[in-house]
C-alpha cells in the first residue's frame, strides 16, 4: 500500500504512514466513518425503497390521466371525485374511456400468521383492460361474479401455501371487514410501507366491504384518450371542462412525481429517513475531524520542523487531505459492503425493494470523499499554529 | 571572502505598547562562508531571537539583514521560504517523525528540493546515516532509538540537502562524547569541503574548541567576537 501510493502521490506518503503507525486509533476512525456510510446508505435505501414502493402500483396503470380532488397529492389521500366526472370526460372529444377508481383498506387475519394490512382497489370490471396492466386485467371476466378477488402474489407475510393455492382451484376465502370474498387469481405489485400488499374487487363487491364509501364519490377517475389523438390537446379540451380548484387533471407520472414527492419529502417518514442520512452524513464528518485534528495536533512540531526547512502550507493540506482522503475510502469499503447484506436481509423479511443501487454506490462514496475533505481542510487550519520560530 | 550573513543595527522586540519588551540592540554582524560560528551568551541574552531572525523564521522589524546575498528587510513570505530551502536546521529537540524510518525521516528533508530519483537519496541517505554511526539503524523508527541516535538521524535530515548555512541550537546536547565528535568534525569538513556556514548556540566547550569564531551576546548585544583561540586564552588566563 505505501509502494502503491508513493507512487500515486509521488513522494512519501506521510499521511498513511502516520495513520497506520497508530493502527488502534486507525482502525476506530475506519469503523466510525463505515458506521457513517452504513447509516447513509441505509437511510437512503430506506428512501429509495419508500420511492420505488410507491411506484409500484402506479406502473400497474394504463390510463392516460388521473382525474383527482383538488388537494390529491397521492393515491390515497385529497378529496373524493365526483363520479359525474366519468361522464363529462366521456364527453370531451377524443376521449375513449373513463372510470372511477375507489380506494379502501381492510385488514385481515392470515391463518396461523399476523395481520395483514390490504389497499383494496375497486375498479369496474369491463374497464380493467383499458386501465390495468395484463396480468391485472386478466382477471376482468371472474371479478364481474360478486365477491370474487385477485390478491398480490407479492403480499409481505403470507404464507406461500396461503397464495400457492389461489387460483388453482375453488375460490381461496378471504374476510374482509367481515365480508367473505374469494380469491380466484394473483398477480404482483409489491407490498409497500403502509400495506402488505393489494387486491383488486369489482365496485360492487368494494361496495359491500367498504358500505361507509360513497359511490357517487370514487377517489380518482381514470382516463384514456382514444388511439391517434393528440394528448396535450385532449388535455385541454379535459381541463376546460373542469374547475381546477376543484378538479386536478394529471398524466400518471405527474400523478407519480407528486407522490414520490410527499412521500419522500413532505410525508414524516421520508423526513425521518432524510434527516437519518444527514446525521449519518454528520457522525462522519465529526468522526474524520476529531481524528485528523488530534493527527495535527499531535504532530505539530515534526510540521512545523518542516515549514521551517522550507515546506509550504499546501503540502501539509495535502498529507491532511491524503489522510481524509484514506480514512473515507477505508471507511466506505466496509460500510458499503455492511449495507449491501443489511439492504438483502431487510428486502427478505419486509418485500420492500431495497435495491443497492451502483449510482447510489457511486454518489455516496463521493459525498464520503468530499465530506472526509472538508472535515480535513478544517483540521488543516490547525496546522497555523505550526510556528517553527517556537522550536528555537 | 564571500558574506553569507550579515547585520547592520538589528533591532529587535516583542509585545507592544507598555508590554514592549526590547531583546536586540543594534546587533552588527558579518558571518563568511566556511566560518563555524559559536553564538554563546546567558539564558535571554537574545541568541535565539538573532537565530530566528537570520534562520528567516522570524520577521525583520528594524535594522539590516542580509542572508546569502538577500535582503530581509521586507522579505515577502515566499522569499523567506526560498531562503530556508537553502539552509540547515538542528533544533534541541530533534523533531523526528514517529512513523518514519530513519532514513525516512531523512528523506523527507531531501525531497523537499526534488529532482533526485529514489535510488539516489536512498544512497545518500544512508551514506549520511553511516558516517554519523547509524548504518545498522537506517530503517528504525525512532521510538527504537536512543535519544542520541535521534539527535543524529535530526543532524542527517538538516544536512542531507547540502545546506549553505546550518542553523544549530544544542547539537550536541543529547549526544555522547564520540557522537558529539562525530557531528562536530563533519560541520568543519563541510566547512572546508563546501564551504558550509555553521551558527550553533551551544555551551558545548568540545564545539566552543572546534569553532572559528565565538560571538557572545549579553543583554540583547553582541559584547564579543573573538576567535576560538582567544577564548581559550581567555578562559585559561
Amino acid at each position: 500500500m505505501t509502494w502503491i501510493l508513493e507512487r500515486l502521490l509521488g513522494r512519501l506518503p506521510l499521511g498513511w504512514l502516520q495513520l497506520i503507525n497508530r493502527k488502534g486509533r486507525f482502525f476506530s476512525a475506519t469503523l466510525g466513518v463505515g458506521f457513517a456510510v452504513t447509516l447513509v446508505l441505509f437511510q437512503l435505501g430506506f428512501i429509495g425503497a419508500l420511492s420505488g414502493s410507491v411506484q409500484l402500483p402506479y406502473q400497474a396503470i394504463r390510463a392516460d390521466f388521473i382525474l383527482s380532488g383538488p388537494d390529491a397529492r397521492t393515491l390515497t389521500d385529497g378529496t373524493a371525485t365526483p363520479r359525474q366526472r366519468v361522464y363529462e370526460a366521456l364527453s370531451v372529444n377524443g376521449i375513449d374511456s373513463a372510470s372511477p377508481f375507489y380506494i379502501g383498506t381492510a385488514v385481515y387475519k392470515i391463518p396461523n400468521g399476523r395481520d395483514a394490512s390490504f389497499r383494496i382497489f375497486g375498479v369496474e370490471p369491463e374497464t380493467l383492460a383499458t386501465f390495468w396492466r395484463e396480468d391485472i386485467a386478466q382477471f376482468a371476466p371472474i371479478l364481474e361474479v360478486a365477491r370474487t378477488a385477485t390478491i398480490d402474489g407479492l403480499t409481505r407475510g403470507v404464507p406461500p401455501d396461503f397464495l400457492n393455492g389461489v387460483g388453482t382451484g375453488a375460490p381461496q376465502p378471504l374476510n374482509l371487514n367481515g365480508i367473505p370474498v374469494g380469491l380466484v387469481g394473483t398477480f404482483e405489485i409489491g407490498p409497500g410501507f403502509d400495506s402488505d400488499g393489494y387486491i383488486f374487487v369489482s365496485t360492487r363487491t368494494f361496495f359491500q366491504i367498504f358500505p361507509e364509501q360513497d359511490p357517487g364519490a370514487p377517489a380518482h377517475v381514470f382516463v384514456k384518450v382514444a388511439p391517434g389523438q393528440d394528448l396535450l390537446s385532449v388535455r385541454q379540451d379535459l381541463e376546460a371542462q373542469y374547475d381546477p380548484t376543484e378538479t386536478l387533471t394529471r398524466s400518471i407520472e405527474e400523478a407519480l412525481a407528486d407522490e414520490v414527492m410527499v412521500q419522500t419529502v413532505e410525508a414524516p417518514i421520508g423526513i425521518i429517513f432524510g434527516f437519518g442520512a444527514v446525521m449519518g452524513v454528520f457522525v462522519g464528518l465529526v468522526i474524520v475531524y476529531q481524528v485528523l485534528s488530534t493527527e495535527v495536533s499531535d504532530h505539530i512540531r515534526e510540521y512545523a520542523t518542516l515549514k521551517a526547512v522550507g515546506y509550504r502550507n499546501r503540502f501539509f493540506s495535502s498529507i491532511v487531505l491524503e489522510q481524509a482522503a484514506i480514512l473515507g475510502i477505508c471507511g466506505f469499503v466496509p460500510g458499503a459492503l455492511l449495507a449491501t447484506v443489511l439492504y438483502g436481509m431487510i428486502s427478505g423479511a419486509t418485500g420492500l425493494p431495497m435495491v443497492m443501487e451502483q449510482a447510489r454506490l457511486t454518489n455516496v462514496l463521493i459525498g464520503t470523499l468530499v465530506a472526509c475533505a472538508f472535515s480535513g481542510l478544517l483540521a488543516a487550519r490547525r496546522l497555523r499554529a505550526a510556528e517553527p520560530a517556537e522550536l528555537y | 571572502m564571500e558574506r553569507a550573513i550579515e547585520t547592520r543595527g538589528l533591532n529587535y522586540a516583542f509585545g507592544s505598547g507598555p508590554a514592549r519588551t526590547q531583546v536586540l540592540f543594534d546587533v552588527d554582524l558579518t558571518i563568511h562562508r566556511g566560518e563555524v560560528i559559536v553564538l554563546k551568551g546567558a539564558s535571554g541574552s537574545g541568541k535565539t531571537t538573532l537565530l530566528t531572525i537570520l534562520a528567516c523564521l522570524r520577521d525583520m522589524q528594524d535594522g539590516q539583514a542580509m542572508v546569502l546575498g538577500e535582503d530581509l528587510v521586507g522579505a515577502s513570505a515566499g522569499l523567506q521560504v526560498h531562503i530556508r530551502r537553502r539552509l540547515g536546521f538542528i533544533f534541541q529537540a530533534h523533531n523526528l517523525h514517529d512513523a518514519l524510518t530513519a532514513l525516512q525521516n531523512v528523506r523527507l528533508g531531501l525531497e523537499l528540493h526534488g529532482g533526485k530519483a529514489k535510488a539516489q537519496w536512498r544512497d545518500a541517505g544512508e551514506h549520511l546515516l553511516g558516517l554519523l554511526g547509524l548504518e545498522d539503524r537506517v530503517h528504525y523508527k525512532p521510538r527504537n532509538l536512543s535519544g542520541g541516535q535521534k539527535q543524529r538521524v535530526a543532524v542527517a535530515r538538516a544536512l542531507i540537502a547540502n545546506p549553505d548555512i546550518v542553523f544549530a541550537d544544542e547539537p550536541t546536547a543529547a549526544l555522547d562524547a564520540e557522537s558529539g565528535r562525530i557531528v562536530i568534525e563533519m560541520l568543519k569538513d563541510l566547512a572546508e569541503a563546501r564551504g558550509t556556514t555553521s551558527l550553533i548556540v551551544t555551551h558545548d566547550e568540545r564545539v566552543v574548541r572546534m569553532a572559528s569564531r565565538v560571538l557572545t551576546m549579553d543583554q540583547g548585544r553582541l559584547v564579543a567576537d573573538e576567535t576560538a583561540e582567544k577564548t581559550d586564552e581567555m578562559e585559561a588566563g
